[in-house]
């Protein structure tokens, strides 16, 4: 049992040596700022296309983007972007704008993502350049040298470039604006659909009902259990709910029908529970005979 | 879906409608290539869900071993190993495992890991997590949490980022107390790589021990007053140290209490003071522990329990007693009965004494507690961290009620149907039975208090209502610590030592429910000791040893009237059973180890009083 208890201590996974702590401190706080003004300009840059918007106004915005990366909130910092296109760009522009803003959506988009990894792709570079380096060392227990694999990276950057060529291959294919009347023409004209979205329509009901479908087949034994009860509880709720309420005041009653006895505290009060006793048969049986 | 992602797909609709709506070709083209890269991100985050994440596999070694069912020590180190046995790399989403530990564990960090080029670390450098974090201000240590993450990160807690692997990481535990130590499993927190979607699972790895009480084994804790203490040898049958035996073993000066027999008159005259002559034992003096595990010993964190010094000062006397050949026996009493075990020695029959206190150390059922609100969150924390998919609103669906109207009270009783839901699950509950629950308060307090048990959550205050409401029946308890002294009396030979470990600092208004018992066993010649831990692990210091210092804080203060209260109660209780021949310690538990050793050499040298009796 000695030997058991006596087993070797762990080994740390990381080492540090003693210079390079605070090197790598200040490393990793002049990082973190850098990226924050790099994240900064690039938000300047995109809601600084025309001067539509006063000074007031875009310090609000710049704030509301700089809180989303504060609290790595990507939605709030899209929200102010999204409010500077609203101020800013042009009311029933042309069609072609679409196109043409896909460069400047795809620099949107990443900026937001950027924002919302800065912390964890920063803590990935600077553990990356540190180890790089050689100020931070690293045992065998820990195999992962890459900060951000290059799959990894790919495959976020495919993700979105589909999503905003998509977009665009959409919204050039449904009848907005302009569009929609000549549309509306040609297809009065050749008695096809009402509405071209149709097409649309059904391609995502589909897609809802099978992106449903795989998210209900995930769910294992026990879930699918907890989900039977569930459903079993929710038909029946109300009756069980009755149920137990007559149960509870059946037993309420019965308790009730029976009265407590006090006990005598001492010889002398031997007598007085005695009658107390008698006297609580009697209101028993006189209860009985009204009802 | 976390509300990161349910935000994004509000802010890219509304962007979407205005978009159309005012002609705003770029905002729509923003929105809708948001809405599509949720979409994607759901898709990639599924298929690694569905696919990849069930080829994860996780292993724990323990020292270095696999297999449960051994025997660990309690305060002391262990190493905790993980390992993938599969490993996984996601491209797209990232992985957060978390060991779960039972209550009966401390997790330890290591000083010398940072800083530091020796790659062991020592035991006795670990310490607690929460003693390492330096105080700083609310904004510089919010900078330092966006700087460095990683300072909040538990040991005992691995995150992988996208496209990270590892072979497994190393971590050490502390045992806190005696009992059970039960791994349950890894929580595995599964996120897509812009925390946009989560996906939550417990992974049970199940690893079961039982820990052992600490102990001493050293000389000094060793009574004065025994002199001789060798263990016989095979095969010599005659115990070489003092005792009542014929043969002379040696001579020492007179102590008050030695039998005027044993004055060695001729030897007192040549060196003109009283001299005793001192025989060798013939009889090996037994010892008979007594420890009860009523409810007010069992209230507060394991480590922190009464009934945690009584194993150790049991354990250590147990240890000492059979190193110097006395056979030592233990009764051990709570709600649970009485069990007694007939006087053993040798290793073999520490190791069984051990086992007994060790599994006397686990907490039985607790006593039925009315239902709060901190039960509530309690089992709602547990929950969330074992059973996280019983707790999804896709599976464990209400129904629609009415009332209650007002939002609070409304999310509270969604919040109840949802646990009972869960409870319904691991209990097996009919659909009746989980009615029954949801709308029965002292029924759903009674399971909550079951699963919070069975967890391992020591007696806190979720579980249990407080020390001071278990102990409003005192009677039961000393009743039945009177009739386990008795069965003991009844089972022991002559002049033995009977050592009773319970917390009697609150009963001493109904001690006349145990004096009969003591007065029994002393009136059979046996010696009696009592042992009461304290809840500050100290002796109550003497009246007046208090001088104002300027450094003291609220918690000394409070420390000290902790202690005044104790000293009060000591008191009254040593005059009581003084009057019937019984010593007492209170907590000290190096001194109540050192009164039973007294006490023990004073049965041996047929003493009518034991030297350091110390209170």
């Amino acid at each position: 049992m000695s030997a058991y208890l006596d087993a070797d201590p762990a080994e740390s996974t990381t080492e540090w040596t003693q210079p390079s702590l605070k090197r790598w401190k200040m490393f990793r706080l002049v990082g973190s700022i850098l990226q924050l003004l790099v994240v900064a300009f690039l938000f300047e840059m995109l809601i600084g296309v025309s001067d539509a918007i006063g000074a007031p106004l875009r310090l609000f915005l710049f704030t509301v983007f700089m809180a989303g990366v504060a609290v790595r909130a990507g939605w709030l910092s899209m929200i102010a972007i999204q409010f500077s296109l609203l101020l800013q760009s042009p009311v029933r522009g042309q069609l072609a704008q679409v196109a043409t803003g896909f460069f400047w959506v795809m620099v949107a988009m990443l900026t937001i993502i950027s924002a919302m990894k800065l912390p964890r792709a920063h803590r990935s570079v600077t553990d990356y350049i540190l180890k790089s380096a050689g100020l931070r060392k690293q045992t065998s227990d820990t195999k992962q040298t890459i900060p951000l694999s290059v799959v990894s990276l790919a495959v976020q950057l495919l993700q979105l470039t589909l999503a905003v060529v998509f977009a665009v291959v959409i919204l050039l294919n449904i009848p907005i604006g302009r569009q929609s009347g000549r549309w509306l023409q040609s297809s009065v004209q050749s008695g096809q659909a009402f509405w071209p979205g149709t097409l649309w329509l059904v391609l995502l009901v589909a897609l809802f009902v099978v992106a449903r479908e795989l998210t209900w087949r995930k769910i294992d034994g026990k879930q699918a259990s907890v989900y039977l009860r569930s459903v079993q509880l929710i038909a029946n709720y109300r009756d069980l709910y009755r149920f137990d309420r007559e149960r509870h005041k059946r037993q309420k009653r019965e308790s009730d029908a029976i009265p407590p006895t006090p006990l005598p505290t001492s010889t002398q009060t031997a007598t007085k529970r005695s009658k107390l006793l008698k006297r609580n048969a009697k209101d028993m049986t006189d209860s009985k005979g009204a009802t | 879906m976390t509300f990161q992602a349910q935000a994004f797909a509000i802010a890219g609709l509304i962007g979407l409608y205005a978009g159309l709506i005012r002609g705003q070709n770029v905002l729509s083209l923003l929105s809708l290539a948001s809405l599509l890269w949720i979409f994607s991100e759901w898709l990639l985050f599924f298929i690694q869900v569905r696919f990849q994440l069930p080829r994860l596999r996780l292993a724990r070694l323990v020292n270095g071993e696999a297999d449960s069912n051994r025997s660990l020590w309690a305060e002391r180190s262990l190493d905790v190993q993980i390992q993938w046995r599969e490993s996984v790399r996601f491209h797209a989403a990232t992985l957060e495992v978390m060991d779960v530990l039972p209550e009966n564990l401390e997790v330890l960090y290591s000083d010398k890991g940072v800083g530091s080029n020796n790659s062991s670390i020592d035991a006795s450098s670990l310490r607690r997590v929460k003693h390492l974090q330096p105080s700083r201000s609310w904004l510089v240590s919010s900078f330092h949490r966006f700087v460095d993450r990683t300072v909040d990160e538990m040991p005992n807690k691995r995150s992988l980022g996208t496209g990270e692997w590892e072979n497994g990481w190393r971590y050490q535990v502390r045992v806190r107390s005696a009992g059970n130590v039960v791994f349950s499993g890894f929580r595995l927190t599964f996120e897509s790589t812009h925390g946009l979607f989560r996906y939550e699972k417990f992974e049970k790895c199940e690893q079961s021990f039982r820990a052992l009480p600490s102990f001493v084994d050293s000389g000094e804790y060793r009574s004065l007053t025994k002199k001789s203490n060798v263990i016989p040898r095979h095969g010599i049958h005659r115990l070489l140290r003092s005792g009542m035996g014929s043969e002379l073993l040696e001579l020492r000066e007179y102590m008050p209490g030695d039998p005027f027999k044993s004055i060695a008159w001729k030897v007192s005259a040549k060196r003109d003071q009283w001299m005793i002559r001192q025989y060798e034992s013939e009889v090996p003096a037994r010892v008979q522990l007594i420890v009860d595990g009523s409810s007010t010993s069992r209230v507060g964190g394991f480590g922190a329990r009464l009934l945690d010094q009584m194993t150790f000062v049991a354990a250590s006397v147990g240890r000492m007693a059979i190193n110097s050949g006395d056979p030592v026996g233990v009764a051990v009493c709570d709600e649970r009965g009485i069990r007694r075990l007939p006087p053993m020695s040798g290793e073999k029959g520490f190791q069984i004494l051990l086992r007994t206190l060790s599994d006397f150390s686990v907490n039985p059922s607790p006593p039925p507690c009315a239902l709060n609100q901190r039960m509530i969150d309690a089992v709602w924390a547990l929950l969330s961290q074992r059973f996280p998919e019983l707790l999804d609103f896709k599976v464990n669906q209400l129904p629609f009620f009415f009332f209650p109207v007002f939002p609070g009270s409304r999310g509270r009783f969604r919040l109840r149907f949802l646990i009972v839901g869960a409870l319904a699950e691991i209990y097996g509950l009919s659909t009746q039975e989980q009615v029954a629950l949801i709308h029965n308060d002292h029924a759903f307090a009674r399971r909550i208090q079951v699963l919070l048990n069975a967890s391992g959550i020591p007696w806190i205050a979720p579980v249990v209502a407080s020390a001071e409401s278990q102990d409003r029946e005192p009677i039961g308890r000393l009743s039945q610590l009177a009739e386990c002294i008795s069965s003991v009396v009844g089972h022991a030979r002559d002049n033995e030592v009977i050592v009773v470990m319970s917390d009697l600092l609150n009963c001493v208004s109904v001690l006349e429910f145990l004096l009969p018992a003591v007065k029994l066993a002393v009136a059979k010649h046996h010696r009696v000791s009592f042992v009461c831990p304290t809840t500050t692990f100290q002796r109550p210091y003497p009246s007046g040893a208090f001088r104002f210092s300027g450094t003291w804080t609220a918690d000394d203060l409070l420390l000290i009237a902790e202690q005044s209260r104790l000293q009060i109660q000591a008191e009254q209780l040593q005059r009581e059973l003084h009057r019937c021949g019984a010593s007492l310690s209170v907590s000290g538990e190096k001194n109540a180890i050192r009164l039973i050793l007294s006490e023990l050499d004073a049965v041996k040298m047929g003493r009518s009083k034991s030297q350091g009796a110390l209170r």
